[in-house]
C-alpha cells in the first residue's frame, strides 16, 4: 500500500450528493451507475502522450471506520447465500440490500472514494508511480435534475492508495463481487481527498511531465 | 451420493491466461437430461464444457461425477462415461471417416487390442446414426465441412458414453442436418437415457431440445432453469443486450428480436 496522504473531509454537499445519487441508482436505475459516480481520473505519467493519463472509473463509497468490517461481512454473507442461484438472483438480492444502504452521509468515510482496477492496467501503474491525481465528476443529465438538483461538475483532488489486501480491499472487493463476480488480479484504489495545487485539471504543469 | 456431473464454485482459466474464464460457476447436470448452455461469445460456454470434459483443470472449486472428484478418475475410465466434442477439432490428415469414428472405441479397448465384434457393431451403428455409412472409406479431407462435423459426432456416439458434451454441434451443418442431429440427440436421450450437455447459439433450437438451460454471461452463471423461466425478454436484455419478445406457446419457442436494448442489470 502506498500511503503518503494527508486527507481532508470532502465538502459536505459533495458527499451528500454522492449518497443521494447512489440511493437514486438503487431505487430508480436498478443499480446501473449514474454518470455522477463515474469520474475521470487524471494523473501525471511522464513519457506518455501529453504526459498525463485520463481514464473514467466507477467509484464507490467506503463505510465509515466503525462499520467497515461489519458491512464487509454482510456482503460476504449475501454472496455465500445466493451466489449458487446465479448472478441474476445474487444481483437482485444485493440490490435489495443496498436500497437502504445509502441513506446518510454519516455512514460513510468522509474523505474517500474507491474503485477496483486490474492490477496491470495503465491507470494502476500510473497511480502507483504518482499517487497525486484529480477526479473530475461531470454530470450534465437534465433528466435527473428534478430529483437530484441541478446538473453539476466537481473536481476532487486526491492522493491514491493502492490496497491488495486488508479491510478496505475486502470491503470494496466483496461489494463488487455481489454485482460483477469475483475479480481476481485486481487492486483496490482508495482516492483520499487532499487539496493540492499541482494537479489542477487544465494546468500546465501536468503537461510538462 | 450426488448423481450426475456437477461443477461446484468452479473457477477455471485457459493455459497461459491470467484471468478466469469461469468465475464461481455452480452447475448440476441431472442424469438423463438435455441441458443447453447459452450465452454471448466469450461467456464461458466452451470453457465450461472443457472443464466438465476434464480438458482444463479447475483453479478453484471442483467438478465431480456421481459425487467423485473427476481428478481422481482415470482418463480412460472417465472417457467411458463422458465424451466431449470440441467446437473445432483438428482433423488428422488422411484419416478415413470409419477410422475416426473407430477412435471412439479406444476407451473400451486395451492399448494394443484390435477391434472386437462389439466395437465393429458400435462403429457401424454410429456411422448409420450420422448418415455416413456410404462415406466410411473416404478420407476426412475429401468430404464437406458438414460431413466432417457429423463424422466427429459419430466418433462421440461410438464412444457410447452416458454423458455427451457437445460444443456447438450444429455449426457448419445445413438446416436439414441441424435438425436431424438435434432429433438424434433427443432420441438418444429418450430411448437410451443419454445425458446431453450442449452449447448452442440458436436459442430457439436450444429451447426445442433442452429440458433446462444454463445462461452464462462473462464467465458467470446468470441463471439456471426451465426453458420458460430462463429464456425471457429480461434475460435477452441483460445477457444479449437485445430488445426481444419471446413466445413459448404451442410447444415451440420463438424469439423475435426487435433491436438493440439496454440491460436491466449492470453486471
Amino acid at each position: 500500500m502506498t500511503t503518503k496522504s494527508n486527507p481532508k473531509p470532502f465538502p459536505k454537499e459533495f458527499l451528500d450528493w454522492q449518497v443521494a445519487l447512489r440511493h437514486h441508482t438503487m431505487v430508480e436505475r436498478n443499480g446501473t451507475p449514474h454518470m455522477g459516480v463515474v469520474p475521470l481520473v487524471t494523473v501525471k505519467r511522464p513519457g506518455v502522450s501529453l504526459g498525463v493519463i485520463s481514464h473514467s472509473i466507477v467509484c464507490g463509497l467506503l463505510p465509515n471506520a466503525e462499520q467497515l468490517d461489519a458491512k464487509t461481512r454482510e456482503f460476504q454473507t449475501l454472496y455465500d447465500e445466493f451466489s449458487s442461484q446465479g448472478a441474476k438472483t445474487l444481483y437482485d438480492r444485493g440490490l435489495s440490500y443496498l436500497v437502504d444502504y445509502y441513506e446518510s452521509a454519516a455512514d460513510f468515510d468522509p474523505d474517500s472514494v474507491t474503485t477496483l482496477l486490474p492490477d496491470d492496467s495503465a491507470l494502476t501503474q500510473a497511480l502507483a508511480a504518482e499517487p497525486t491525481c484529480a477526479l473530475v465528476f461531470n454530470v450534465f443529465d437534465p433528466n435527473e435534475s428534478n430529483k437530484l438538483g441541478a446538473p453539476r461538475c466537481q473536481q476532487i483532488e486526491a492522493v491514491a492508495e493502492l490496497h491488495r489486501d486488508g479491510p478496505v480491499y475486502d470491503n470494496v472487493w466483496w461489494h463488487n463481487t455481489l454485482f460483477h463476480g469475483k475479480a481476481d488480479g485486481h487492486v483496490v484504489v482508495r482516492f483520499r481527498h487532499e487539496r493540492s495545487w499541482n494537479t489542477c485539471f487544465g494546468g500546465f504543469e501536468a503537461l510538462d511531465g | 451420493m450426488t448423481l450426475g456431473l456437477r461443477a461446484d464454485r468452479l473457477c477455471a482459466r485457459h493455459a497461459g491466461s491470467d484471468f478466469d474464464a469461469l468465475r464461481d460457476v455452480t452447475v448440476r447436470v441431472e442424469p438423463h437430461e438435455i441441458l443447453a448452455l447459452v450465452g454471448p461469445n466469450g461467456s464461458g460456454k466452451s470453457t465450461l464444457l472443457s472443464a466438465l470434459g476434464r480438458e482444463i483443470r479447475a483453479r478453484e472449486g471442483v467438478v465431480s461425477l456421481d459425487g467423485v472428484d473427476i481428478r481422481s478418475i482415470s482418463r480412460r475410465a472417465y472417457a467411458r462415461r463422458v465424451a466431449r466434442l470440441p467446437q473445432s477439432p483438428e482433423t488428422p490428415e488422411g484419416l478415413t471417416v470409419e477410422a475416426l469414428v473407430g477412435y471412439g472405441r479406444n476407451p473400451h479397448k486395451g492399448p494394443l487390442a484390435s477391434q472386437s465384434s462389439r466395437d465393429r457393431e458400435a462403429v457401424a451403428r454410429a456411422l448409420d446414426q450420422v448418415e455416413l455409412s456410404g462415406h466410411r472409406s473416404r478420407p476426412l479431407d475429401q468430404i464437406s465441412g458438414g460431413e466432417r462435423r457429423r463424422a466427429w459426432l459419430g466418433m462421440v456416439l461410438c464412444q457410447e458414453p452416458d454423458i455427451m458434451l457437445l460444443d456447438e454441434p450444429t455449426v457448419a451443418l445445413d438446416l436439414r442436418h441441424q435438425w436431424e442431429l438435434l432429433e438424434l440427440l433427443v432420441r438418444l436421450n429418450e430411448e437410451r437415457g443419454m445425458t446431453v450437455v450442449l452449447s448452442l447459439h440458436d436459442l430457439e433450437q436450444a429451447a426445442s431440445v433442452a429440458h433446462r438451460m444454463v445462461v452464462l454471461v462473462r464467465g458467470r452463471v446468470y441463471e439456471v432453469g426451465s426453458i420458460d423461466s430462463a429464456l425471457t425478454p429480461e434475460m435477452l436484455l441483460d445477457v444479449f443486450r437485445v430488445d426481444a419478445a419471446v413466445d413459448h406457446t404451442n410447444d415451440f419457442t420463438q424469439v423475435h428480436v426487435r433491436g438493440p436494448g439496454d440491460p436491466l442489470r449492470a453486471f
